[in-house]
């Protein structure tokens, strides 16, 4: 997750730790899943950590149904150009099919073109372009004075 | 006495969940796009995994609508995560029946949801407007909503289904 944070110079705005993402991801009710990549090792050699992650969860399409949402693809830097992104990828596609999902979605953040092309060439669209569809958010301080609380 | 009640939806209100579903979508010229059914809701929402959840205003009897429909508005909704600030609620769609707005439903609606996001320890709602629904837009803006959009450059990007199928079975 830091490296991901990195690669987009945010790592300041991650605020959660590794319990959180292990009562949330582990937990009775998961709220998200994820899919590690792993280089397979040589014979005699232990695994090592994972190169690349997709993580991702299932979301509702009040006109079209299940949904899959994904949230984060990474691979590290040394790692990339070899397929593991477009692996990771099929594997989250096959998880949503399985569950009876219709479409995927993810956000791409403008001027991150070598993402765009690696989503478009696989047959996405940007709706934000295509069809005006923007992102928006409601949260701190505005989210706690709607909720009626007292500030 | 209040003339509205917002209350969690039951397995009961599909139908009237459908009916506001493709109200809503006619509102924004998608009306032939709304595939879901009643059984779809139903198994979608009230099964042993619900992949949303949904709130619904109620009017009294004194008010109900010609047809003599009690829900005159909905709201659905899921939980999503991101991995660096953790849980979110996603606001899939909201909507009020044109014949009852101005009421205060929409913003009793959205309290509730705020509530709901608050207990649960979501740090933000999120949701997605159309840039040429400007009532929409104005409605969020007032009560401190960020376009992400405009403001950060997130863009939407989506993978139909026969793209999922393209990617899952080739080697």
């Amino acid at each position: 997750m830091y490296g991901i944070a990195e690669h987009h110079q945010l790592r300041h705005q991650v605020t959660i730790g590794a319990q959180d993402l292990q009562a949330d991801g582990f937990g009775p009710n998961p709220f998200y899943h994820c899919l590690l990549a792993e280089l397979l090792p040589r014979p005699g050699e232990l695994p090592g950590p994972p190169v690349g992650y997709a993580l991702f969860f299932f979301g509702y399409s009040v006109n079209h149904g299940r949904l899959v949402y994904l949230e984060n693809l990474y691979v590290e830097a040394p790692y990339r150009g070899r397929g593991i992104g477009k692996t990771l990828l099929s594997e989250v596609a096959k998880v949503s099919l399985a569950h009876g999902c219709v479409e995927m979605k993810l956000m791409v953040m403008e001027g991150n073109h070598r993402a765009a092309a690696f989503y478009q060439g696989l047959g996405a669209c940007d709706t934000t372009a295509d069809e005006g569809w923007h992102c928006v958010e409601l949260g701190g301080l505005a989210l706690h004075r709607l909720a009626g609380e007292e500030l | 006495m209040a003339s509205f009640h917002i209350r969690a939806a039951r397995a009961e209100d599909c139908s009237d969940l459908l009916r506001l579903i493709k109200e809503l979508a006619k509102y924004e010229d998608m009306e032939d796009q709304v595939i879901l059914t009643e059984k779809d809701l139903l198994e979608d929402g009230f099964g042993e995994h619900p992949f949303y959840h949904c709130l619904v205003a109620e009017v009294p009897k004194e008010v109900w609508t010609p047809e003599e429909h009690c829900v005159v508005g909905f709201a659905m909704y899921y939980f999503t995560y991101d991995p660096w600030i953790g849980k979110l609620l996603y606001l899939e769609d909201f909507y009020v029946m044109s014949d009852y707005r101005g009421l205060g439903i929409g913003s009793e609606i959205l309290k509730k949801l705020s509530q709901v996001a608050v207990k649960s320890r979501c740090s933000s709602m999120h949701f997605l407007v159309a840039e040429w629904n400007e009532p929409s837009i104005r409605f969020y803006k007032r009560r401190g909503a960020s376009d992400l959009s405009t403001e950060e450059g997130w863009r939407l990007f989506r993978i139909d289904k026969e793209y999922l199928l393209k990617m899952a079975t080739e080697e």
